[in-house]
């Protein structure tokens, strides 16, 4: 089940910028949210996408990509392939389990009620600031953990889950240990202003009636950080909310998954 | 799948054939698409190497997740550049990246100069962009290149057009939707 978001002229008017990548962090995540369960909306940005394609027409010179490119691309490839049948390489197996459980069917189907879970999540429980994280703003914390997300996934017993927004393109992997300990790592999460911050919310309680927890502040640029749940989770959710973090998300989480 | 059934197969097809594990279909759509993604990619960055690894990156990611095309949302094509801009405008808006782009512009012009009419006429599909990009107002066509190609959020546009923020942003989603119909009219799209 998904929930319709009823039309917003303020966010409407954003849909071009938005499909030119053209919006500020806090404002495109706005978007993501919006476009994620409305489905005119979806639409048009889908639209705009293939009038931008069009654009894409035009290069600066010549249309050739370098030839050894490819040969990067494929010796990538067969890297990857050694690794699944030899299980070594932790980072790729990992990302392979996020790939064999994306092509389910039952996955997609699962994401798509989370999403749904989400909004009901957002617009109707209250939930207090648990944790807030004092590691999540770069340096030394910042490395510990994202070597400690590292070794997490190693752990027998470790729950990894990827978020992404609707049909787009994952930003952020967590780990979670049976102990409740739980670890996030990024590349995808773009720079913020100082006036927002990321911030990670727990989904606990029941899938029919879930509630959002904050697992963490993270910061307005975070590439790693850890943080605990006490309670049973079901999957998170990442939302952008004015600094120094909100005791309750004040808007619907940008990307988010299910644990399997 | 044959090499001939490869060459001939959609775009569609060829995504799920990837989904499947066949590196040769990822192939056909690097030689199908890697061309002009690699020339998005380095029109927005100004960097060769950045933009082999933004494509890089791109494709490989299609191979990861290639569930993440859809094709009942739109073309491959449009998929792959809206992934390849995305990231190219990401890592320009970093700081060093944007630094670095600035310092080698400043040996060229003071102003950006896109001059799109002229490198999309060289193209197959070039005449009818060029015709749709025409009719476009100097205002609509001048907000989406400093956007597209610039790498500007429409906060910038507004402020290097000197114009109210609310105008580049009616003016940017006016003109892609103008920019779409002219192009289903000219059967570019459907």
């Amino acid at each position: 089940m998904n929930i319709p978001a009823p039309n917003d002229p303020e966010l409407d008017a954003l849909l071009g910028a938005y499909a030119l990548d053209a919006l500020d962090p806090g404002e495109r995540a706005r978007v993501d949210a919006y476009v994620a369960t409305n489905v005119q909306a979806r639409d048009e940005v889908d639209e705009l996408r293939e009038s931008a394609a069009a654009l894409a027409l035009a290069p600066v010179d010549d249309t050739t990509a370098p030839p050894e490119l490819w040969d990067r691309i494929s010796r990538t490839i067969e890297r990857e392939l050694a690794a699944e049948s030899g299980g070594e390489d932790e980072d790729v197996e990992d990302e392979l389990a996020a790939r064999r459980g994306r092509r389910s069917p039952r996955w997609m189907t699962i994401v798509a009620a989370a999403a749904a879970m989400i909004a009901i999540a957002l617009t109707v429980q209250v939930v207090s600031l648990h944790h807030r994280l004092d590691n999540a703003g770069g340096g030394t914390g910042e490395r510990a953990a994202a070597a400690a997300f590292v070794r997490a996934g190693q752990v027998a017993g470790a729950r990894k889950v990827a978020l992404a927004p609707a049909n787009g393109a994952e930003v952020a992997r967590v780990v979670l240990l049976p102990d409740g300990s739980g670890y996030l790592k990024s590349d995808g999460l773009a720079q913020l202003d100082a006036q927002h911050t990321y911030q990670l919310w727990a989904l606990t309680g029941s899938a029919a009636h879930p509630v959002a927890i904050s697992a963490g502040v993270l910061g307005s640029h975070p590439q790693a950080a850890e943080f605990r749940t006490s309670d049973p989770v079901l999957g998170f959710a990442l939302t952008v909310e004015p600094a120094p973090g909100a005791p309750q998300p004040s808007q619907a989480p940008f990307a988010s998954a299910l644990l399997s | 799948m044959s090499d001939a059934q490869r060459r001939a197969a959609t775009d569609g097809d060829l995504a799920r054939v990837v989904a499947e594990g066949d590196r040769l279909a990822l192939g056909e759509l690097y030689t199908r698409h890697a061309g002009p993604c690699f020339a998005l990619a380095r029109r927005v960055l100004a960097d060769r190497v950045l933009a082999e690894e933004i494509v890089q990156e791109v494709f490989l990611r299609l191979w990861r997740r290639p569930e993440r095309f859809d094709a009942a949302r739109g073309s491959m094509r449009s998929f792959l550049f809206a992934q390849v801009h995305g990231r190219s405008v990401d890592l320009l808006r970093a700081e060093s990246a944007r630094r670095a782009r600035e310092e080698r512009e400043a040996f060229r012009s003071p102003t950006i100069d896109v001059d799109l009419e002229r490198a999309v006429a060289e193209l197959s599909e070039g005449e009818a962009v060029r015709r749709a990009l025409a009719d476009l107002s100097e205002g609509e066509r001048g907000a989406i290149e400093l956007a597209y190609f610039g790498g500007h959020t429409y906060r910038e546009v507004a402020v290097l057009l000197e114009l109210p923020e609310g105008t580049v942003k009616s003016r940017i989603r006016s003109g892609l939707l103008r920019l779409r119909a002219a192009l289903i009219d000219a059967g570019v799209h459907e």
